[in-house]
């Protein structure tokens, strides 16, 4: 059997951009980063928007060069950057499978016989003979990533793709996946920023940080790695809110500090903050927002004690146990006053909860942010 | 299997992308006829279009040129009209297409590995397809009218070549240049507008005031589109010059398939 690898040496890449000015600035996505990756290997590529993960998969695919160095790639590649690209909109569903197939290097006799498997798990049904363009945006997303999950390439490139369609075909999907990637000794190389879908999946992990590659086992080890390089957190950013009543700022500084060494907690563990402001110099009240790993907001609150001015201001807040799901929180400080909002800090700070299945109670695995224990008053069993 | 190398230090020279074509020929081939069944899938009268085209293209010159205009000192204007435009349409159109390829997988080139020279030569491909279908109405129209020259009929499959792979020639220059200035991509129809009247296509050499007419010897397409002149109907022809012209054209070609390939990289490390 050929061997299947994906090899990186001294890899570098810059982009190119305009500057106001008119001239050209160069922005370094990757600076002499050299991997392998190995037959049977799931990768999940993790970390911030822009860090270059998608880069990194492009340079993969060969779709982009890199400016230094060398990638070498062996086996076919399914390049999933764009769900969809390379589909004609006037083809038909069926047409259009063969002509993917060709666009990534499988003739059309070998997808011939994917071709049922495919309509069967797109659930495409008859509309398989009707052009594309007359496909819903489920349809049409849900045909194109099953006929590149099914075709017999060996390397699969996906850029944020997991989410298509319905919960119920996500499920099928990641099932799909998980089954060739165990399975079938293939290599799979995962962008996403949902982690539970990435623990299910992925033997490795990767992330960009400073041009360069972290290579991690475990997602654990990613968030214990992210918990102490976020320790003393970046300086939140400050931002006025419009309606303010005034336009200074109320005080100079504010961040969120943890009480222990990581800001890694259990599901079952209280998450205890330090929340410092330093030259506070007007009454103000204290809000805090928590967010999920999506940006979305989990939930808003305020205290109700007023703060006075001072040079520095220390509080201890008590976030509750098994409440918040696995996952990664980043919070913003809020601050009102005289009943309105005044000013937001964002990013003061973020923690992670790990491994909800530790827990005695509520062990099983659910979705959303939060997990609140909830008891049942009474049940009647009417026979 | 496939191997890619991607190397910072490696070129890509033309004798490793010829035998990618080779390797990829399925690929060209259904893109191709992806490209033909597209074009006549939303028509009422689907592939009758290939056919028809040409016919209504033929029917109008012959109108004209028959009933209205009349050349004089050239044997039977409508056939002279008609396979000098033919050669030039062979040319312009393929030259047209091939560049607006480019500007149409912008989104799959960004996406998926694959080769531009590949969408432009299965784009080629199928234009040819259609040209194929205008050469043999004209060679019918030229039997019909009697004006046929049997004895260099085979000329004309060479003639066909011979534009196409011109026109494949600017196109790899034109593409070449847009890679970074989308700018040349917008010069293509002005370019053909002006060398159309630099060409005798609408009006014969001998038509010119003598002081201009030997302005014509330096221009290349001249030699193209006399040549199909002479393939379809015996035109008096200067073989040293034609020569020269399509020399001229065929190292152009080339230059520029090596220019485009070269700059092909460059792009890629923009990217």
């Amino acid at each position: 059997m050929n061997d299947i690898y994906i090899k990186a040496y001294g890899l570098s890449k810059d982009y190119k951009v305009k500057t106001e000015s008119g001239g050209h600035k160069l922005i370094p996505i990757l600076a002499d980063v050299s991997f392998e990756i190995q037959r049977g290997e799931v990768l999940g590529i993790i970390g911030a928007n822009g860090s270059g993960k998608s880069t990194l998969l492009k340079l993969i695919a060969g779709v982009t060069k890199p400016n230094a160095g060398q990638v070498e790639v062996k086996g076919t590649v399914a390049s999933l950057l764009d769900i969809g690209a390379g589909f004609h909109p006037d083809l038909s569903g069926e047409e259009n499978i063969y002509l993917m197939g060709q666009l990534q290097g499988i003739s059309k006799k070998i997808s011939k016989q994917f071709v049922d498997e495919i309509i069967a798990f797109s659930e495409i049904g008859e509309f398989i003979h009707l052009p594309v363009k007359n496909y819903s945006k489920g349809m049409y997303l849900r045909l194109a990533f099953s006929t590149m999950i099914h075709l017999p390439f060996d390397i699969y490139l996906m850029d944020e793709v997991l989410s298509v369609g319905d919960i119920e075909f996500q499920e099928k999907c990641k099932k799909y996946i998980r089954n060739l990637a165990i399975g079938k000794d293939k290599i799979l190389l995962i962008i996403s920023h949902n982690y539970s879908e990435l623990k299910d999946l992925c033997t490795r992990y990767f992330t960009l940080e400073n041009e360069q590659v972290c290579d991690f086992a475990r997602l654990d080890d990613y968030f214990a790695h992210q918990a102490t390089h976020t320790k003393k957190p970046k300086d939140g950013s400050y931002q006025l809110w419009e309606h303010g009543l005034s336009t200074k700022k109320p005080l100079e500084n504010a961040t969120i500090n943890f009480r222990k060494e990581s800001a890694v907690f259990d599901f079952d563990e209280c998450v205890s903050l330090e929340i410092k402001l330093t030259n506070v110099t007007e009454n103000v009240q204290l809000g805090l927002s928590v967010r999920d790993g999506f940006n979305q907001t989990v939930f808003q609150t305020y205290f109700s004690e007023e703060i006075r001015p001072s040079s520095s201001v220390l509080l201890d807040v008590i976030l509750p146990k098994q409440f918040f799901n696995q996952g990664s929180f980043p919070m913003d400080l809020l601050f009102y006053s005289s009943g309105q909002l005044h000013c937001i800090w964002n990013d003061c700070g973020v923690f992670q909860i790990t491994e909800v299945q530790h827990s005695k109670t509520l062990s099983l695995r659910t979705w959303g942010p939060t997990k609140p224990d909830i008891q049942i008053q009474s049940i009647a069993y009417v026979d | 299997m496939l191997n890619i190398k991607l190397n910072k230090a490696g070129k890509d020279r033309l004798r490793d992308v010829i035998p990618m074509l080779w390797r990829q020929r399925e690929l060209i081939m259904s893109l191709a006829t992806r490209d033909l069944k597209v074009k006549y899938k939303q028509t009422f009268l689907g592939v009758v279009w290939m056919f028809l085209n040409p016919l209504l293209m033929a029917a109008i010159f012959t109108f004209f040129f028959s009933q209205i205009i009349q050349f004089t000192g050239v044997k039977h204007s409508t056939l002279y009209v008609l396979s000098g435009y033919l050669g030039w349409y062979v040319f312009s159109n393929t030259l047209q297409q091939c560049t607006l390829v480019l500007k149409d997988s912008e989104s799959i080139i960004e996406k998926i590995h694959i080769h531009r020279v590949l969408l432009v030569l299965s784009r080629c491909l199928s234009v040819c397809i259609e040209h194929l279908v205008f050469v043999l109405i004209v060679l019918v129209i030229t039997f019909i009218s009697g004006q046929v020259n049997n004895q260099f009929i085979w000329m004309i499959p060479i003639s066909y070549v011979l534009s196409s792979l011109v026109a494949l020639g600017f196109v790899f220059f034109i593409a070449g240049l847009s890679i970074f200035r989308k700018d040349f991509l917008q010069i293509v129809p002005h370019f053909l507008q002006v060398a159309i009247w630099l060409t005798p296509v609408f009006y014969a050499k001998e038509m010119l005031p003598s002081e201009f007419s030997w302005l014509l010897n330096f221009n290349p397409f001249l030699g193209m589109v006399e040549l199909w002149r002479f393939a379809f109907y015996s035109e008096p022809f200067d073989i040293g010059l034609f020569g020269f012209h399509v020399l001229t054209l065929l190292i152009l070609s080339l230059l520029s398939f090596r220019f485009f390939v070269k700059r092909e990289r460059l792009y890629l490390e923009q990217l």
